[in-house]
């Protein structure tokens, strides 16, 4: 017989896959939307600049596709929750410090162009949001590795 | 024997990724870096630099001349500025000028007759297709357009530049932004 389902252990799974379908879709809206258009909003936040944030902004929006569906589909789960977790937090300090710098950013770039005029308060709560939900994610290992494709393996 | 599974299903998920960017990219992105082709005629560097140079010129103007070297020199890495030039012709012997600037453009020789123009030389194009081309009205309307759009943008004078979307008045201020060791802080 299959495990006696636990209450919240549908729940987990489920914020799982949601989670990891936040950042699949946000990825993928950046890579159809022009390039330039992350690298500005990259480069809005005044912290790199160069090369380093032309790498960023090419290379992120993979990261976030890939894991993204990698940890709503269950695979590497682990290590797409903790890069992941590490990019929501990376990206909190650099919102709250353009806050604390107060520079005027028009897009957060978080959901391609056409999805990014939040305020950068509005965004600061959202990453709040999603850093906590990763952190109950990762207490509740166990039942977040329920429904999971690295279990087939 | 499972990690050999994973491995292809980790490989099969990754595909999908590309393959769904791919087909998103034809579907739903438009002009590419936000440039029409118009524009791309007009533009030269690497479309990821970190720094974007939109320069509103009539070059029939010595000022512009000087300015266009000016912005030669300092723009002459491709890689770390990406450059555009747009007109603003606000009377008869600018329109004049653009029109020839214009008309290279649609021969793909924009640069070579820009590069020429500002060393006081004869570029290399086709003059039977100049003459022709100059003598087509909708190549006039574009230009009173695209002067249209500058003065939309609020551009009195010129040359206007707008560096990293910073608005930028006169080589004066633009020759100030770069002699301060151009850096994210001063734009």
């Amino acid at each position: 017989m299959g495990e006696r389902m636990k209450p919240g252990v549908g729940f987990f799974s489920i914020a799982r896959m949601l989670t990891g379908m936040v950042f699949a879709v946000s990825g993928f809206l950046k890579l159809v939307a022009a390039p330039d258009d992350f690298l500005r909003s990259v480069l809005s936040y005044r912290i790199l600049s160069g090369t380093p944030a032309v790498v960023l902004a090419r290379g992120l929006p993979w990261a976030e596709l890939c894991l993204g569906v990698f940890l709503a589909l269950g695979l590497w789960t682990d290590f797409a929750l903790l890069t992941l977790w590490i990019f929501v937090t990376a990206f909190s300090i650099a919102v709250f410090l353009a806050m604390f710098r107060g520079i005027s950013i028009e897009g957060c770039g978080c959901f391609g162009p056409k999805m990014s005029a939040l305020p950068l308060s509005m965004t600061l709560t959202l990453d709040a949001a999603l850093w906590f939900t990763f952190l109950l994610l990762c207490m509740r290992l166990s039942e977040t590795h329920r429904f999971t494709l690295d279990r087939k393996f | 024997m499972n990690i050999f599974k994973k491995a292809a299903a980790t490989f099969l998920v990754v595909l999908f990724c590309v393959a769904a960017v791919l087909v998103g990219r034809v579907y739903l992105s438009g002009p590419r870096y936000g440039l029409t082709a118009r524009d791309w005629a007009r533009a030269r560097g690497n479309p990821e630099a970190p720094v974007w140079i939109v320069e509103y010129t009539d070059l029939s103007s010595r000022q512009c001349v000087e300015s266009g070297r000016y912005l030669a020199s300092v723009a002459a890495d491709p890689l770390s500025v990406f450059y555009q030039v747009r007109f603003l012709a606000k009377d008869r012997s600018a329109l004049d000028t653009v029109l020839r600037f214009e008309c290279a453009a649609r021969q793909g020789k924009f640069w070579p007759f820009h590069d020429a123009w500002l060393k006081n030389q004869a570029a290399r194009i086709n003059g039977k297709k100049l003459a022709e081309c100059l003598r087509r009205p909708e190549i006039e309307e574009a230009i009173r357009d695209e002067t249209k759009k500058a003065e939309a943008l609020g551009i009195r004078s010129i040359p206007t530049y707008f560096v990293n979307g910073k608005k930028v008045s006169g080589l004066a201020d633009l020759k100030k932004l770069f002699d301060a060791k151009f850096s994210w802080e001063s734009v």
